[in-house]
């Protein structure tokens, strides 16, 4: 059994190097960062304590941004799940016609890259020439927002444009665990009299907790990680509106040359993260259903 | 069967990297190499490598590799970090130029400031500039960095739309909101004036004009210098009316609070708008874009026949731009090189290739200035020369990215002219007490002319 174990560390030996050389070291050395006052361009560090922390806290940008990442996480991660749902549920159970070319319509916008994305709506959104607002000129409406550049509207449209863009991901996943769901329990459903509604209600929905589960992680991760939208589409503003975590973390190192500072928030964003992913599987932490 | 053409495959593309795995140039070139990092942006390539050119006929025995991208100080920046930076170095986004000097990494070009300029031996380096236009490059006296054009901003115009409208130029701010109100009436729809409000500091020509015409420059050194209780003065704040005051009317293009630049002014060169804020670096910026007869022009911020600064006085920059990393493999050619790119020769060649003016006198004889630049230069004559700058935008980056936020929000009627005054003091106040934040100082600059 000793020897096993030799020889088994031999072979994860490689990965675990790589691992720990481009994961785990760098996220020590982040966290070491964390306590200095660094600028990034020349290795000049001061040690700081936990001056950062404390600035972090007494800095309302920071609380704006990260009211604002909670604001797309928890409206994303309520779209998301409910609409890549309903569409799954439609196309596996044949809902509505065409479901094959529903299928691939939905799955479309995840061939793109965010940055393509985030650049398609940023045209379809503005308010002389954008698709959007000529659209609803057509429907005789006069007074229309300026949508990007308007607070008021502007966390609205970040939040429709990922939903847009990562609904087609987790309706697939959820395609692929309504179809492996035998088709008879829905027969016996059917025999029992049971409609569509308490099919999904009593068999699709319970037996979806598992991918469920693994959706709500992602989109968590998603939420907080949001950046690419935001940076291409408003870039944090009207006056940070639109300002997540990480678009503040990349002011704070690459435009403000704090570094330090910009690690501290990215540290505390990390443990955010962590600790919701962790909690959101306790929520969930029944056991699986078998089938 | 599947797993070993798979195993093929990934053994084939290993191979394949002995293969095409390119070169370092700087290493194919050895020591006998002088390298420049410069930005690509709207004014392309070709003038930096004019000079490298240029530097090669001067030193035969030294190859002049330089090259350059719209990120290049985001990838310069390890090279920074690992003490291997380039000979010459020219980036803007996110680049803060006096930080980098604080943190030692930039050379000091006192040396290189008196020497003999390159083709006019009888000069020294120092004294071919504009008069003024270095001032925004040094610190404690000495020189660190230099500029690459001599910027003009200010509002620009459609010229042909004027001339068919007989609309005016307006000179003070009351015939400007007039003008606007006679281009709503008569325009057949066109708006008076769009920006490109995803990026307040355009409007910010606008704002910032109006508080030097109203407050002169010794509010403007004030704002510059932090002092307590600058941002609250009634120039400031009323500035901030005017400028709050003439969105309300109506008379920017609906929907220009969320423009980009190049939206904005696309915009504006479709024929939607008649006037935009913008510097002299916005024909070369919108050249692919630009409509067959297009003529475009730069009037004055309109000022005050009572205020404290002139009626047309122009917000003109020659802002910091290169510079020579002291930890360059080869400084001293970097410094040549700098040298040669802003010599009175190089200067028109970039005037000829770009339309763009850099701050050498001289450099704009017998060469033909597009009418653009030439609208710009004769504003400033016009305005006897008066021209003014703020430096708070260079030197606290945090207080320029307030500053564009607050303007922002006041604009699109969140922030009252008091609210946004209040908000831009407790900005100067938080950085005065900064233990961390290097503090500049600047008293009333000679105005910059242009030759």
């Amino acid at each position: 059994m000793q020897k096993n174990w030799k020889v088994g560390l031999l072979f994860i030996l490689p990965a675990l190097s790589f691992y720990l050389l481009f994961l785990i070291l760098p996220y020590a050395l982040a966290f070491g960062v964390s306590f200095v006052k660094w600028r990034g361009v020349a290795l000049n560090m001061t040690f700081n304590g936990l001056g950062n922390f404390t600035h972090m806290v007494g800095d309302p940008n920071f609380w704006k941004a990260l009211g604002n990442t909670i604001f797309f996480t928890f409206f994303t991660g309520i779209a998301v799940p409910a609409m890549a749902l309903f569409f799954a549920v439609s196309v596996t159970r044949r809902l509505v016609a065409g479901a094959r070319f529903f299928r691939i319509t939905y799955f479309f916008p995840n061939l793109i890259s965010q940055v393509a994305i985030a650049v398609l709506w940023w045209f379809a959104l503005n308010p002389e020439f954008g698709i959007l607002s000529n659209f609803l000129r057509l429907l005789g409406l006069t007074s229309l927002p300026s949508w990007l550049g308007d607070p008021a509207w502007a966390p609205w449209c970040i939040v429709a444009v990922k939903v847009w863009a990562s609904m087609g991901f987790y309706m697939v996943l959820y395609v692929s665990a309504i179809e492996g769901i035998p088709e008879d329990y829905y027969d016996a459903a059917r025999i029992d009299g049971a409609g569509e509604w308490h099919s999904f209600i009593h068999i699709t929905f319970p037996l979806l907790s598992e991918m469920m589960k693994v959706s709500v992680v992602f989109l968590l991760l998603n939420g907080f990680g949001t950046f690419d939208v935001v940076r291409i589409m408003t870039d944090g503003g009207p006056d940070r509106a639109t300002e997540t975590l990480a678009t503040y973390i990349y002011e704070n190192a690459f435009e403000l040359g704090k570094f330090g500072y910009a690690t501290t928030i990215a540290m505390t964003l990390f443990l955010i993260t962590f600790s919701l992913a962790l909690f959101s599987l306790w929520l969930q932490r029944r056991e699986a259903v078998e089938y | 069967m599947k797993s070993r053409i798979v195993f093929f495959l990934i053994l084939l593309l290993y191979a394949c990297s002995f293969f095409f795995r390119g070169e370092d140039p700087i290493a194919r070139m050895g020591d006998d190499v002088m390298e420049g990092v410069f930005f690509q942006g709207g004014y392309g390539m070709q003038w930096v490598f004019d000079a490298a050119d240029e530097f090669e006929r001067a030193h035969p025995e030294i190859e002049a590799y330089v090259w350059g991208n719209p990120r290049a100080w985001d990838q310069a920046r390890p090279r920074f970090l690992g003490g291997n930076p380039p000979d010459v170095f020219w980036g803007i986004h996110n680049i803060n130029f006096w930080v980098n000097l604080g943190d030692g990494l930039v050379a000091n070009l006192d040396s290189l400031m008196d020497s003999p300029a390159y083709g006019q031996e009888d000069l020294r380096f120092r004294d071919t500039f504009f008069p003024g236009s270095l001032t925004e490059g040094q610190s404690e006296g000495s020189q660190y960095f230099l500029p690459i054009t001599y910027s003009v901003n200010g509002i620009w115009y459609n010229k042909g739309m004027f001339d068919e409208h007989g609309w005016p130029v307006p000179d003070t701010w009351d015939e400007f909101l007039e003008l606007c109100e006679l281009i709503r009436r008569t325009g057949g729809g066109v708006a008076p004036l769009t920006h490109q409000g995803k990026y307040p500091s355009y409007f910010g020509m606008i704002y910032r004009a109006l508080v030097y015409k109203l407050g002169g420059i010794e509010l403007v050194c004030d704002l510059d210098n932090l002092e307590p209780g600058a941002w609250t003065r009634p120039e400031v704040v009323r500035a901030a009316a005017l400028s709050r005051d003439f969105i309300e009317k109506g008379y920017a293009l609906e929907g220009s609070s969320s423009f980009s630049h190049t939206e904005g002014q696309m915009i504006w060169l479709q024929g939607k708008a008649a006037m935009i804020p913008c510097g002299t670096w916005l024909e070369s910026e919108m050249k692919n874009a630009l409509p067959p007869g297009f003529q475009m022009r730069l009037m004055p911020v309109p000022g005050f026949a009572d205020g404290k600064g002139g009626v047309g006085a122009m917000e003109a920059s020659a802002g910091p731009a290169f510079w020579v990393p002291r930890q360059a493999a080869h400084p001293e050619r970097g410094m040549e090189y700098l040298r040669i790119l802003l010599s009175r020769k190089m200067a028109a060649n970039f005037l000829r290739e770009i339309g763009s003016v850099q701050p050498i006198l001289g450099s704009t004889d017998g060469v033909v200035v597009p009418p653009a630049m030439q609208s710009a230069l004769d504003a400033i004559e016009s305005a006897g020369g008066e021209t003014f700058n703020f430096r708070f935008t260079s030197w606290y980056l945090e207080m320029d990215n307030e500053f564009d936020n607050a303007l922002g929000s006041l604009l699109i009627g969140i922030l009252t002219p008091d609210a946004f005054a209040a908000r831009m003091e407790a900005m100067a106040q938080r950085l005065r007490r900064d233990p961390d934040t290097i503090r500049f100082h600047r008293a009333p600059p000679t105005p910059l002319a242009a030759s």
